[in-house]
């Protein structure tokens, strides 16, 4: 039973997380060019549970938060859901060795996450609009977006932890 | 139980696993190729988006804009003389201006009086909060709190109170998405003042939209005023957009006269359905400029 809770808990965790970094990546901090130096928080956070609940962060899930991202951010519905499925795939094979390292290696691993998001999201968009997009814009909003990764992975590391039993001590 | 593909033994809920994964893959790819295409199916996705998070982004908003507002006024305040110098300028250079509107004014009210004119507004005014932000590199769009309900359209234009910044693109009951003028597939016909060139302002991202088309390009200089034309039907003609900027390599940008990083509320041009005239109808204009149309009773008369 307590398993059973246990594992609501997760993918109400993982959802209710991802929904909201979206979300926080779509506030108002000022728009047009400025807009692009907040950071996009629903791919950290859909990197982080991919490696840390694989299980509940399935390509179906991906897809979902993905078009949920298309619609809220008012991209080109597609463009974002395919860059994070294909990502999502051709990166699989690198996660799970990824999940035991240090941060810094963790780190690293979404660097390749968000670059072949980006890259894909760019020439998908670009292919779309039959322009090529600016890469300026891509490159500070994806710099901005890597720098920030370390906070927002030990802040959830935290939140993984709640509903966790303590460990006992020696 | 295994199955066996292309040799290799899989777990039955692995197999379904990707069995799902190759589902959301198609899937991606078939509403990639819509959204590409604008296909108008996903336009009730969108409107239950923006609807959903609308109100949800202006109150997660409240508290990180709380912040940002009081990072802005520690910047004032350590520029303080600097502005105080600024304002003094700005203040001369007002005084002048604010003559020459009063003798405009007066010239206006008195060619009006020989004319007789009695203009009724064509245009309703409403306001509304931005509340989120396209988030994203590859798109310069705003959302809005004001939709459907409020009498916005699609194709509404937005102004930031003295200069237009974008029109409405997508309709939710309560919310609405504006793409700016700084967005890649913004194109609004343009004038430029004085010289009465024409001209079509194409945003491409940047913070600073360029001109193309002109109709007489060796008389661009910089400085001139870019205002909207009505040639493409959306925006009213007249609305101020900016001034010629930089000419740089045959290339001509456009400085905004609008702040896109100071702006929290806009105003919604919403054109009046009521003056849409009958052609039997008698018009008739009161005194104080509204204006009313007087229908015939087809029946009594058949």
């Amino acid at each position: 039973m307590k398993a059973l809770w246990f594992q609501i808990w997760t993918i109400f965790l993982v959802l209710a997380s991802s929904l909201l970094g979206i979300i926080v990546s779509h506030i108002a901090l000022g728009v047009g060019p400025v807009s692009t130096a907040w950071p996009r928080f629903g791919v950290i956070v859909v990197f982080f549970w991919m490696l840390h609940r694989p299980g509940t962060m399935t390509l179906p899930v991906i897809f979902a938060l993905g078009l949920a991202q298309d619609l809220v951010l008012g991209d080109i519905p597609g463009a974002g859901v395919l860059s994070l499925v294909i990502a999502a795939i051709v990166l699989d094979r690198i996660l799970p060795p990824l999940r035991t390292m240090p941060l810094v290696w963790r780190w690293l691993g979404f660097g390749a996450f968000l670059t072949v998001v980006f890259a894909l999201e760019w020439v998908l968009t670009s292919a779309a609009r039959l322009a090529f997009q600016p890469l300026d814009l891509v490159l500070m909003q994806g710099g901005i977006t890597f720098l920030i990764y370390p906070v927002i992975s030990i802040a959830m590391r935290q939140v993984l932890r709640i509903g966790r039993t303590p460990r006992r001590a020696l | 139980m295994t199955y066996q593909i292309l040799g290799n033994g899989i777990g039955f809920w692995r197999l379904i696993g990707r069995g799902f994964g190759v589902v959301a893959l198609l899937a991606a790819v078939a509403i990639y190729i819509l959204g590409a295409t604008s296909d108008p199916r996903l336009e009730a996705l969108r409107e239950l988006a923006l609807d959903l998070s609308a109100p949800v982004t202006g109150f997660l908003g409240a508290p990180i804009k709380l912040v940002r507002h009081a990072a802005d006024d520690v910047e004032e305040f350590l520029d303080m003389a600097a502005y105080n110098r600024q304002l003094r300028q700005d203040i001369v250079s007002l005084s002048r201006w604010r003559e020459v509107a009063l003798r405009l004014e007066a010239e206006n009210a008195q060619l009006r009086a020989l004319n007789k004119v009695t203009l009724a507004p064509r245009f309703d005014y409403i306001t509304a909060q931005v509340v989120g932000n396209s988030g994203g590199a590859f798109t310069q769009t705003i959302t809005i709190n004001a939709g459907r309900a409020q009498g916005v359209r699609p194709g509404t234009v937005v102004m930031d109170g003295t200069a237009a910044i974008g029109r409405v693109v997508a309709l939710g009951e309560n919310a609405a998405r504006v793409v700016l003028v700084t967005d890649a597939s913004s194109r609004i016909p343009v004038i430029l003042k004085p010289g009465d060139i024409r001209a079509l302002l194409i945003g491409d991202n940047t913070g600073r939209p360029k001109l193309q088309f002109f109709s007489k390009p060796s008389q661009v200089t910089k400085g001139q005023r870019v205002l909207t034309s009505n040639h493409g039907g959306i925006f009213p003609k007249g609305l101020p957009l900016g001034t010629v900027d930089a000419l740089v390599e045959n290339v001509v940008r456009v400085a905004p006269s609008a702040d896109f990083s100071q702006l929290e509320f806009v105003r919604l041009v919403i054109e009046r359905v009521d003056l849409t005239i009958d052609s039997d109808a008698i018009l008739i204009v009161r005194p104080d400029g509204q204006v009313e149309q007087e229908k015939p009773d087809r029946e009594a008369e058949e």
